[in-house]
């Protein structure tokens, strides 16, 4: 009977043993979880109000630019933003992140790629369009615009909610360019894109 | 708790026979160099690193800790090879970069495994 009630109470003490032990594990895990997250979102939004009222500004010059000039100066217009935004980057991510460690200084990180991509894009429909005649860019700058702005929304959904704002843009500023493909095409592209970019760059400087 | 060697090794005499693992017996398992709540911060911010590596300054600002607490803590992860600390300068400024070594990385994801498997014993 006395080895009964010892081994009920011993039980006890197990359970209550474990359920501190749980406590403390699950404790554990979310601090894990909580401090790798922050560090991973640190180190890749590194550099990131700057680098997206760059990378907004030159959405906005290269596009209205594009409008106001046309014929070959806009190649000078493109060329120019695109040479502004790649130095900028460089210099910005390098100069943010060597600060927290030396091996991040080679990292591009997601929104350099996703400028640089962007620049590409815009590029090659220069380049078709003055060489190749026939090539409608209308129908390129939908699919990107839907491919980058899906990409964004799901990854602000992980990362930051507010940068699906750009997301959206990106998919409003294609639709645009299908439904209305007119003189104003330029404008519209240079606002629905350069604007909540540079918005969400100013925002996040704020927040910071 | 039991006091455990770097390998995680328990030398607690009161271990469960074979088949009868307890969540007291993974407690027990746990490596207590890591198991410490600030160099449990520390070794996760340096697995999220990218080169799992961060500049003292960094750790420092993030962990929210004193120079003299940072360094206590990073001597015992380098004592147990868990990290290793390099000195440099950049731009004329003396820097210390901590480094999350392979046997800390291995240790750490052994850490967390085992504090899964405390999670699903008592579930």
């Amino acid at each position: 009977m006395e080895q009964s009630s010892e081994s009920v109470a011993f039980e006890a003490a197990e359970r209550t043993a474990s359920a501190e032990q749980r406590e403390e594990a699950l404790a554990n895990l979310h601090l894990i979880s909580q401090t790798m997250t922050s560090t991973r979102n640190e180190v890749e939004l590194s550099g990131g109000a700057s680098g997206y009222i760059l990378l907004g500004t030159a959405m906005l010059l290269g596009f209205l630019g594009s409008a106001l000039i046309e014929g070959w100066w806009q190649v000078a217009v493109w060329l120019l933003v695109s040479c502004g935004v790649v130095a900028s980057l460089v210099v910005i991510r390098r100069q943010q992140v060597t600060a927290i460690s030396r091996s991040a200084r080679w990292l591009l990180g997601r929104q350099t790629i996703i400028s640089v991509a962007i620049l590409c894009h815009i590029w090659a429909i220069l380049a078709l369009s003055f060489f190749y005649h026939a090539f409608s860019p209308q129908y390129s700058l939908v699919v990107v615009g839907l491919v980058f702005g899906c990409g964004i929304i799901a990854e602000a959904t992980f990362v930051q909610p507010r940068r699906a704002l750009i997301g959206l843009a990106y998919i409003v500023g294609s639709l645009l360019t299908l439904f209305f493909f007119m003189d104003y095409q330029l404008y519209a592209l240079g606002l629905t894109f350069g604007l909540p970019t540079i918005g969400f760059g100013l925002y996040r400087l704020r927040k910071s | 708790m039991a006091k455990v060697g770097k390998n995680g090794s328990s030398d607690s005499s009161a271990a469960p026979p074979p088949g009868e693992a307890t969540a007291s017996s993974s407690a027990a398992s746990l490596d207590e160099v890591i198991h410490q709540k600030v160099r449990l911060g520390i070794v996760s911010l340096l697995a999220a690193m990218p080169g799992r590596e961060a500049e003292f300054g960094y750790i420092k600002g993030r962990l929210a800790l004193t120079d003299g607490n940072l360094s206590t803590h990073l001597t015992v992860l380098e004592n147990n090879a868990y990290i290793a600390i390099d000195k440099g300068f950049v731009d004329k400024k003396p820097k210390t970069w901590v480094r999350l070594t392979a046997e800390g990385l291995q240790a750490f994801r052994g850490y967390v495994a085992t504090l899964e498997q405390i999670i699903k014993m008592v579930d």
